[in-house]
């Protein structure tokens, strides 16, 4: 109970110090789900308390990086389109993912992605390699093709080696055939 | 429906391994008084011939390491796996490693039906090596068919018993030998989404395992150079430091890594031409993937092959002259075979499904591939003109064949479902009449195996 206390404690003290001191983030990671706790420094300060009713607790939310916030935008938006087997076709419901793909990459002008290109199981794994590079650049033109300039976007296939889902049935083979977009870290 | 589709399919395979086997795959055992005595792989009887390896005679201070057993053992695992011999229980034979020092008495080895039999000895030298002499007896022909001596230091004595092995295995079948060889292959742990792949070499019965990569970027498609001590492969350890996936090169003496080239997409699919000193492989940009050719001297490359198809898996014929690959320029995916400078593309493979990963047996004679097709996978085997197809293993999903030195032999991978939903992967070695069919036993799961040519002494 008392260790509780002592770590419930410590992220009053640094969620103070972080508040203070420019919000430096990256010392301090608040998983906003399981609130999990990464403490990264090393100013780990621990002080004693009796009673926890007698200190009012404030809880702050550390703000998501703008690279976690993109991210989960590109997710919102359709990260990935599917493909028909040993097929590299943008069909019409990847069509409309990727036309939201272009809007977000307009409207974030100055982020890179890397398309990663992959396969189902029933394909040799360097023909399938072949293939995941083929849907990425599918995935690629496309995007070209909407504005978006080419030096923006690289390609990557992972083959049948990344699966998205694993299992060995239609469903399976149908969520791994895909092209998968990413935003590159700087 | 479906049951009855898959056990139409299963009877189609029987049917064919029977007829292959029919046609193509009889064993004959000679051994009239004139002739030698010999296997002929490629025809006659079915049966493997029966042989006695009696343990050897060995000198006092030697006996604790227990050689003067665990060799003759060794021998004859090798060449009962290669299933065209049979050893006969040493507790039938009539003479013991003693009384066998000079020339064995024929008849009491008639009596158990012993065809060959061999006989050794093994001596401690001034330098603290051991000396291995053996005799390859013909029982029929009461003759002595060959004798060698062999010394090395005593830790090499799974070394020795190889070559002792291919010796025999070469007088007897006339075909060269594959025991004292390696196989290079990826090592594969953890969930199919999050598998981890490192490279690893082993002998080719599964000794001396040792992992070369550590696991922390992905490895595919391992092959062995000719010369024996450079292995190339395909990776992704450079990704973070932005390089594509590329084609590397690892030197098996120093343990040093270096990637083959950079390109302006991905390089893939390499293997070594038959003297080593090109290297075929796939460039892939822009959706397009064709074949490519490097000097490793001059570091030259030449496209060979262009247009939008996926063309891959290059594979050299043994002469040189010829690469058989991969491509989907008509649609399906099908075999091709062209010159060297690309010229001359001409499709070899007719039959339903899908063709891929094709591999020139070092003989020259067939080209070995993967086929997919009603749900299944299949290692096959036709002639470079594309004559004579037929499959010699099946599974959910077999693939990437490699050739044992001689040609007869080969080894691929497979994966099969387990009851609770996760995949056994593993290598298995088969000969060309599809019979024969054995795992060979790894730490973990297995893939891409590659099987090096005979060690260099």
């Amino acid at each position: 109970m008392l260790k509780y206390f002592k770590v419930i404690a410590s992220i009053i003290v640094l969620s103070y110090l972080v508040s203070c001191s420019n919000k430096d983030q990256d010392s301090l990671l608040l998983d906003a789900e399981g609130g999990n706790i990464e403490i990264s420094s090393t100013s780990t300060e621990e002080i004693e308390i009796e009673d926890v009713t007698a200190t009012p607790i404030q809880i702050d939310e550390v703000a998501l990086t703008v690279e976690e916030k993109l991210s989960s935008e590109l997710i919102d938006v359709g990260d990935r389109v599917f493909f028909g087997y040993d097929e590299s076709i943008i069909n019409d419901e990847s069509a409309n993912t990727l036309q939201k793909q272009y809007q977000f990459l307009t409207r974030n002008p100055d982020i890179s992605i890397t398309i990663t290109g992959h396969c189902d199981e029933r394909g040799t794994r360097e023909y399938n390699i072949a293939l995941g590079e083929r849907r990425g650049t599918a995935v690629k033109n496309y995007l070209i093709s909407l504005g978006i300039s080419s030096s923006r976007i690289a390609v990557i296939s992972y083959g049948k080696e990344k699966p998205t889902v694993e299992g060995h049935d239609d469903w399976a083979w149908t969520q791994n055939r895909t092209a998968v977009t990413f935003i590159n870290s700087n | 429906m479906y049951n009855f589709k898959r056990q139409f399919i299963k009877l189609i395979f029987i049917a064919y391994v029977f007829f292959s086997c029919f046609f193509m795959s009889y064993y004959k055992v000679v051994f009239a008084q004139e002739e030698p005595l010999r296997i002929d792989i490629m025809g006659g009887k079915i049966q493997a011939m029966p042989i006695a390896i009696s343990y050897f005679t060995i000198e006092d201070d030697l006996k604790e390491l227990k050689l003067h057993n665990n060799i003759p053992n060794l021998i004859a695992d090798n060449l009962v796996n290669s299933g065209l011999f049979k050893l006969l229980n040493r507790d039938a034979y009539m003479q013991n490693p003693e009384q066998l020092i000079s020339s064995p008495k024929f008849r009491d080895w008639r009596i158990i039906d012993a065809q060959a039999l061999i006989t050794g000895n093994i001596s401690k030298r001034a330098d603290n090596k051991i000396n291995v002499s053996i005799k390859l007896w013909d029982v029929y022909g009461e003759k002595r068919l060959f004798g060698i001596s062999l010394s090395s230091k005593i830790k090499s004595w799974r070394r020795i018993s190889h070559i002792i092995s291919d010796k025999i295995y070469e007088r007897l079948t006339g075909e060269e030998g594959y025991f004292d060889t390696r196989i290079v292959y990826v090592s594969e742990s953890g969930s199919q989404k999050n598998r981890k792949k490192r490279l690893a070499i082993m002998d080719q019965d599964g000794a001396n395992h040792q992992y070369l990569t550590d696991g922390n970027s992905l490895v595919l498609t391992p092959r062995f150079s000719p010369n024996q001590q450079q292995i190339t492969f395909f990776s992704y350890r450079g990704i973070n430091r932005g390089l594509k996936p590329s084609v590397y090169l690892y030197n098996l003496k120093t343990g040093k890594m270096k990637i083959l080239g950079e390109f302006p997409g991905m390089s893939f699919a390499p293997r070594f031409s038959p003297n080593g000193s090109n290297l075929v492989m796939s460039l892939s940009q822009n959706g397009s993937t064709n074949i490519h050719i490097m000097n490793l001297k001059d570091k030259q490359t030449k496209q060979l092959t262009k247009g939008i198809a996926i063309d891959t898996s290059p594979s050299f014929s043994p002469d040189g002259k010829n690469i058989v690959f991969n491509s989907d320029r008509s649609g399906g995916q099908h075999l091709y075979i062209m010159k060297e400078n690309g010229k001359n593309p001409k499709r070899i493979s007719f039959g339903r499904g899908s063709y891929a990963t094709p591999v020139w047996s070092p003989r020259g004679d067939y080209i070995a591939f993967t086929k997919f097709t009603r749900g299944r996978f299949f290692i096959g085997l036709m002639h470079p003109d594309g004559s004579a197809e037929r499959l010699i293993a099946e599974g959910y999903l077999t693939e990437g064949p490699t050739w044992a030195p001689g040609g007869r032999v080969l080894s691929f991978f497979r994966q099969t479902p387990q009851k609770d939903g996760s995949m056994r992967t593993r290598l298995f070695v088969i000969d060309i009449t599809g019979n024969r069919e054995r795992e060979l036993i790894t730490p973990e799961d297995a893939s891409d195996p590659s099987w090096s040519p005979k060690n260099i002494n």
